[in-house]
């Protein structure tokens, strides 16, 4: 039996300049896993964000950074000094042969070097140029700093996670800049496309900000429609639909259970129902219950609603405590249960479902003798794949194929650069 | 008007609560003609989700709803109907570019409105399925809503104190993340269908979307076999890095410190107190040895102030702080009022309402938002204008209960 060719990228024809730094790398990632030729611009010696932990087997290392791995694969990689005469010659050819160009520098750094976009764009008209910063490219705070921590803060996502009683969390693990590289990485490609029906190249100014805020949910208009704020409520679904505890201890660690009646809840409170009931544990308060009359609208104001809910809330954790993750999710699979473990990261890269769909593959690392395990494709699709390509790039790795065969340069004269300090 | 980037791009998006939905309003903002199917007898979630104007529950009166749902046409259909499916076939065989579905995989198929349906008599058409966990594998038919892809995806284990049990991240949090993603795809397949001529299905997994942007996490335990867990607010490199109480009822500030030049100048701005002086604060590793000590020095200097004045003097000696805002403080702040992030409408029922803006500013195609439709508001502009049906026939379609609405 013949075996089917691989399936085509969808961004093939298309190549990125990618000057960004660790707040602004997932938007190359994600246009170079679609297909793009991605060329990731360093500082000769390195990028700094080559030094952000964890590393391969805990051994600091420029070439062992396991952050530096995660968010840049399928880019191509060169050493640059563009703050230079020369350096910035060689980034202008560049940005001749590129389709679009993504930098994540505090605003007005590149205009200062002559390399923002009006410069470039004068040069090269079709150009997409991105950008992303904590606060965007103009306005009152466009030269305030920007963390993980501290965004997640301004956006208002934070004041909605944690414990009531302590202070507000993040996520433990930095999400901000993802999320923001992901949204870069779409507009951009919108642009991409008017690019393409009109000839017009653009700008596209990302506020990480602006990404934070779109986190929220429903919350934004809360303090406008219902003159309230929402709160961060711990372990309890807080999104206003009641009060309800959404994670419950059980046998082996912890689920999420959503306690909701109406539309929303009835069919999971039939079917934990008769979980409880085949086992002899259904408590009377549940008993000939019509869930979806469990009116979700009066819990935010009915005091005995809440109370209500509460009480059938532990019920139902009394008896999930009984049960392991495993036997938890079956059973919400097979019933339609809205339920779900609360998996570990062991969890869920061993969990049968991404294993039956090649979610997590490995990718070659030669000089570490070894093959690493990446969380894998951004989608399936019938005619086309996304998903990393190849490891990230190491310091200097594609000098050569970039400077000599795109840009037509000897090798002689790389070195003299090199030499320089330039490369 | 300034042009759009997806002008004469036409939409259908059979989403349902969030993530097909949002995805489809990118579309919409960037001038695309999207009609919402929806359904009156099931009716999305979300008509009835708070916010409501007023406080007041009702199927056109949801924020929630309103804001993913902005600037689409709605038409509703009943689908259990044969007539209502035969509508909706004609609409993604005849009109469509892009389908977008986010239901459990076997609901487009029972209508027969699944890609393997629609791809034989429209090869270039584009689909996105999205759903819990993909459309194959042994749990493609797990049902749930992102608080449930989100716990799957690892995000509770990681979100609350070490010497706590995990808290829930707000709402549904992969509903947050999915939407660019599927719409990044979505926009890509749509120019690779310029260059091949060939459509595309796509099959969307909330929760390996979810995985994605966490990949250093999951390169941490396949490749160290560490298991990332909660830790409050702390970080690897950060110190001091964490939330600080301030004055008044539960305000916070957020504060993050990741080198020695930032630490000096925090120390500065505080008036240099005698504690920051010791020698054991003096390098990142001696702060990180000590950080529930250096924590509670600042904090009994944070609580004497407002947050704003803390984030303001920080900020200006170039060092990262924010407050923790609330919702309110949002409809405030001077950087999103700069942006235009919040954008007024005048939605039929609710009035003038608030709808969460663009957060890509586009230089020479902006796009804009307009607001949510009422249930099933523009049927006679997609059965009239587009479909071509008659005036007689349309009566009947409504008449027999195939065509679904709520216009107050």
């Amino acid at each position: 039996m013949a075996t089917a060719p691989p399936k085509d990228y969808l961004l093939t024809p298309y190549r990125v300049l990618d000057l960004t730094g660790e707040t602004g790398f997932m938007c190359g990632k994600v246009l170079g896993d679609l297909g793009a030729e991605v060329i990731l611009v360093e500082p000769p010696g390195g990028h700094p964000a080559r030094s952000i932990g964890p590393f391969y087997r805990d051994e600091p290392h420029p070439e062992k950074s396991l952050f530096w791995f995660a968010f840049n694969t399928s880019k191509k990689g060169i050493t640059l000094d563009f703050t230079r005469t020369e350096g910035r010659q060689l980034l202008c050819e560049l940005v001749d042969r590129s389709d679009i160009v993504i930098e994540s520098f505090a605003p007005g750094y590149l205009d200062a070097l002559g390399l923002g976009y009006a410069a470039l764009s004068a040069r090269k008209p079709d150009l997409i140029f991105t950008s992303i910063a904590p606060y965007g490219q103009t306005g009152p705070r466009k030269d305030w700093k920007g963390t993980d921590l501290t965004l997640q803060a301004r956006c208002g996502f934070q004041y909605l996670l944690g414990d009531p009683d302590r202070a507000p969390v993040r996520i433990s693990v930095p999400t901000i800049a993802a999320k923001a590289g992901v949204e870069a990485a779409s507009a951009t490609l919108f642009a991409l496309f008017h690019r393409n029906n009109t000839g017009e190249g653009q700008q596209v100014d990302v506020s990480i900000q602006a990404v934070g805020v779109w986190q929220m949910m429903n919350a934004t208009s809360f303090p406008i429609h219902h003159g309230t704020n929402q709160r961060r409520a711990g372990d309890r679904y807080n999104a206003g639909f009641g009060n309800a505890r959404a994670i419950l201890p059980c046998a082996d660690g912890y689920v999420t259970f959503f306690t909701a009646g109406g539309h929303m809840g009835a069919p999971t409170l039939y079917a934990v129902s008769r979980w409880m009931e085949s086992e002899g544990k259904l408590p009377p308060l549940m008993r000939g219950k019509k869930w979806e009359e469990w009116d979700l609208a009066r819990l935010a104001t009915d005091p005995q609603a809440q109370q209500e809910m509460d009480e059938v809330n532990e019920a139902i954790a009394t008896f999930l405590a009984t049960k392991t993750k495993w036997e938890i999710f079956e059973r919400a699979f097979t019933e339609r249960i809205l339920a779900a473990p609360v998996n570990n990261v062991r969890d869920l890269v061993e969990h049968p479902q991404p294993t039956a769909r090649g979610f997590f593959r490995p990718l070659a690392h030669p000089e570490l003798g070894t093959e690493i395990l990446y969380p894998g494709h951004w989608a399936l699709m019938n005619h086309a794949q996304a998903g990393p390509r190849f490891r990230a790039p190491r310091i200097g790795e594609h000098n050569e194929e970039v400077y000599c065969h795109l840009l037509g340069y000897t090798k002689a004269q790389v070195q003299e650069w090199q030499q320089r300090g330039i490369v | 008007m300034s042009r759009r980037v997806f002008t004469g791009i036409k939409v259908v998006d059979f989403g349902w609560i969030g993530v097909g939905p949002i995805t489809a309003r990118y579309f919409a903002d960037h001038g695309a003609t999207v009609i919402r199917i929806e359904s009156l007898t099931r009716f999305d979630g979300l008509r009835m989700a708070p916010p409501y104007k007023n406080a007041t529950p009702g199927l056109n009166n949801s924020q929630f709803f309103a804001n993913f749902n902005a600037g689409k046409l709605s038409l509703g259909l009943n689908m259990a109907r044969v007539e209502a499916r035969a509508i909706a076939r004609r609409l993604c065989v005849e009109w469509a570019d892009i389908v977008i579905e986010g239901f459990t995989p076997k609901q487009m198929r029972a209508w027969g409105l699944h890609y393997d349906d629609l791809a034989p008599v429209r090869p270039d058409l584009i689909m996105l399925s999205t759903c819990q966990l993909g459309q194959t594998g042994p749990y493609a038919m797990y049902a749930g809503y992102g608080n449930m892809a989100a716990s799957l995806a690892g995000y509770y284990e990681i979100t609350g104190w070490p010497d706590r049990g995990p808290c829930m991240v707000y709402g549904a949090y992969t509903d947050m993340l999915t939407p660019p993603v599927g719409a990044a795809l979505l926009a890509a397949a749509l120019d690779y269908r310029r260059r091949t001529g060939k459509g595309q299905w796509i099959d969307l997994s909330q929760f390996e979307v979810g995985v994605n942007h966490i990949p250093t996490a999951v390169l941490d335990y396949t490749v160290n076999g560490r298991i990332a867990s909660r830790r409050g607010n702390a970080d690897d490199r950060g110190c001091p890095h964490a939330v600080y109480r301030c004055r008044g009822d539960d305000r916070w500030v957020a504060i993050a410190v990741f080198s020695d030049e930032e630490w000096r100048a925090l120390v500065r701005a505080l008036g240099t107190p005698s504690w920051s002086q010791a020698e054991r604060f003096a390098t990142q590793a001696g702060r990180k040895a000590h950080e529930d000590e250096l924590n509670a020095h600042i904090e009994e200097w944070t609580k004497t102030q407002e947050a704003e004045q803390v984030e303001a003097l920080l900020q200006s000696v170039g060092v990262a702080a924010g407050v923790v805002a609330t919702q309110s403080d949002l409809h405030q702040d001077p950087q999103l009022q700069h942006r235009g992030f919040f954008v007024w409408r005048e939605h039929k029922v609710m009035g003038l309402s608030p709808y969460d803006g663009l957060m890509a500013h586009l230089s020479k195609t902006p796009g804009d938002v307009s607001p949510s439709p009422l249930l099933g508001e523009h049927y006679a502009e997609v059965l009239r204008e587009i479909l071509h049906l008659s005036e007689e026939e349309i009566a009947e379609l409504i008449g027999h209960g195939v065509v679904e609405m709520m216009l107050d």
